[in-house]
């Protein structure tokens, strides 16, 4: 069913726009696709969603939040695509996925009552891990099925980021539990309007950590944090317990971590998810730069102006993904810098497969490195 | 009724669902053979042309899971043979990375075979298919069988 203008004008608020194409103007995805927030937002009050549906531009928008950062009247556009997006659902008119849907599957598959996964291969000897009790639960997401699905070079850096994250969080002291059956949060789903799915694979996620007996879970991947924190809610499934980011327990633990000498030039990437869906800017910022002789230079766009990497949820990706991810990459050359890092999976898959595409460039490519494997890397022996 | 034979009674009554991608120019053709030469192969599988191994994404395969096969088997030319030079190749890398992905997801991964039949291998067809149904039938249902499947049987 399709709802009409009124009502989405009423749950968004959305007739208070004055057309003032702020959103428009700072739309990474603008330049180089047919879509527009503002073209979105007048189809919307005009014609309500099923003008929105029919044009397919909906499903260019990365959801990235950065017109919500400029737009006067504060319109939640990523909300507002997301709920398009699910009516599309209902009735057929979806986007087909890149990759030809595999993680869409993976997603789906992950439903099923009797799976039973065994995801806990990348775990090496040298980190502490319980497998049965902890009161902290480490969220790993979806990154084994990453590296399974995109091999070498992408497997080894993905794997790391997880294994580092891992250290890092027995460098401050704590012994995380994990599990091997542990569920998708469903992110991607939202965002490709299965809201029947999202729900399902919420209440198992939620009844997942409460039956755990864990106190708090950490993430490393910003969109499982995000998922959790406010889109659980919202379905009712809470799982109840402190949903915290790995770079805010590190950044409260800095003395703990004691960091070997680097002469390096580095700057950071902040993800989407992480920065304007959970505005943190500063604790990775401040766990980089406690490590001595680093120095932290800063992109053209960072932090709420940050760009987005270029795909989201899997949906789609073309030349004009390209020219974004490229514009990006130029911004981080431009910094001098040796290294980027990210701090998401997806920024790093992204922008290396990215940057792999361009051999040709004259200045020198930026090395592309996930932060927590980086920082792991830099503690002393 | 004891404990085994009961067992036995349930194995009975399971048939497997087996889905076989067949390449265009050999195993699909290599099925026909078995046709025309009146060969009798297992009537649990379903065959899917394709125009070549290669195309046979990953997800083309996990979607099979999800709508309730135990079995998937795709099917090529043998290594130079291919029509499309290099296509049974990729079907090789794209193998690979389905048994990492079914590892993950705690699937058995012989529910996934990958076989080259070429155009003249006809009784070849038979033993290949008829084997790979045995061991589903071993195996028993897919854990990923949700019961809601659309019944494609007859």
């Amino acid at each position: 069913m399709t709802t009409d203008g009124n009502a989405l004008l009423q749950a968004y608020g959305i007739n208070s726009c004055l057309e003032c194409g702020r959103c428009t103007a700072v739309c990474p995805v603008a330049p180089t696709h047919t879509f527009s927030p503002r073209r979105l937002l007048s189809r919307a009050i005009s014609g309500g969603t099923a003008g929105l549906i029919a044009d397919r531009s909906l499903w260019d928008c990365l959801t990235c939040r950065r017109c919500e950062q400029v737009c006067p009247r504060e319109i939640p556009y990523a909300e507002l695509n997301r709920a398009v997006r699910s009516q599309a659902r209902e009735i057929e008119e979806v986007q087909s996925c890149t990759h030809g849907g595999i993680f869409e599957q993976i997603c789906s598959l992950m439903m099923h009552p009797k799976l039973k996964q065994d995801r806990l291969g990348w775990i090496t000897d040298d980190l502490k891990v319980r497998k049965t009790k902890s009161d902290t639960l480490f969220f790993t997401g979806c990154t084994p099925y990453f590296a399974a699905y995109f091999g070498e070079p992408y497997a080894g850096p993905l794997l790391n980021s997880l294994r580092a994250a891992v250290r890092l969080l027995n460098e401050i002291g704590i012994k995380p539990l994990l599990l091997a059956n542990e569920r998708c949060c469903g992110h991607d789903l939202l965002l490709r309007g299965e809201q029947e799915k999202f729900e399902s694979l919420a209440r198992s996620v939620a009844e997942q950590i409460r039956s755990s007996g864990v106190e708090r879970v950490v993430f490393s991947c910003p969109e499982c944090l995000t998922t959790l924190r406010n889109d659980y809610p919202a379905v009712a499934a809470e799982p109840g317990v402190e949903l915290v980011h790995i770079s805010t327990l590190l950044a409260a633990h800095l003395e703990e971590l004691k960091f070997r000498d680097v002469e390096q030039q580095v700057t950071f990437q902040d993800p989407c998810r992480l920065g304007r869906y959970e505005q943190i800017y500063e604790e990775p910022r401040s766990v980089l730069q406690s490590i001595p002789g680093l120095e932290l230079t800063e992109m053209e766009h960072n932090r709420k102006r940050s760009i987005c990497c270029g795909t989201t949820a899997w949906i789609g990706c073309n030349a004009g993904t390209r020219v974004l991810q490229q514009k990006r990459l130029g911004e981080a050359r431009a910094t001098g810098s040796e290294l980027l890092l990210t701090a998401c999976p997806k920024c790093l898959i992204h922008l290396t497969c990215s940057q792999a595409g361009q051999e040709e460039v004259e200045t020198p490519a930026v090395q592309i490195r996930d932060s927590w494997d980086y920082m792991a890397e830099q503690l002393e022996k | 009724m004891s404990p085994g034979k009961s067992k036995t009674a349930v194995k009975e009554k399971f048939e497997p669902r087996v889905l076989v991608f067949a390449c265009n120019w050999c195993s699909y053709a290599g099925a026909d053979g078995a046709g025309v030469s009146r060969l009798q192969y297992s009537p649990n599988v379903r065959l899917l042309r394709v125009m070549c191994s290669g195309r046979v994404h990953p997800s083309f395969v996990l979607q099979a899971f999800v709508e309730g096969s135990d079995g998937v088997m795709v099917s090529g030319c043998h290594f130079g043979d291919c029509h499309y030079i290099f296509g049974n190749h990729r079907a090789v890398e794209q193998y690979e990375k389905l048994q990492h992905i079914t590892a993950l997801l705690g699937m058995e991964p012989e529910r996934i075979a990958l076989e080259w039949i070429s155009a003249a291998e006809g009784p070849r067809f038979v033993t290949v298919i008829d084997d790979f149904v045995e061991k589903i039938r071993e195996l028993g249902p897919s854990p990923l069988r949700n019961g809601k499947e659309k019944q494609h049987d007859n």
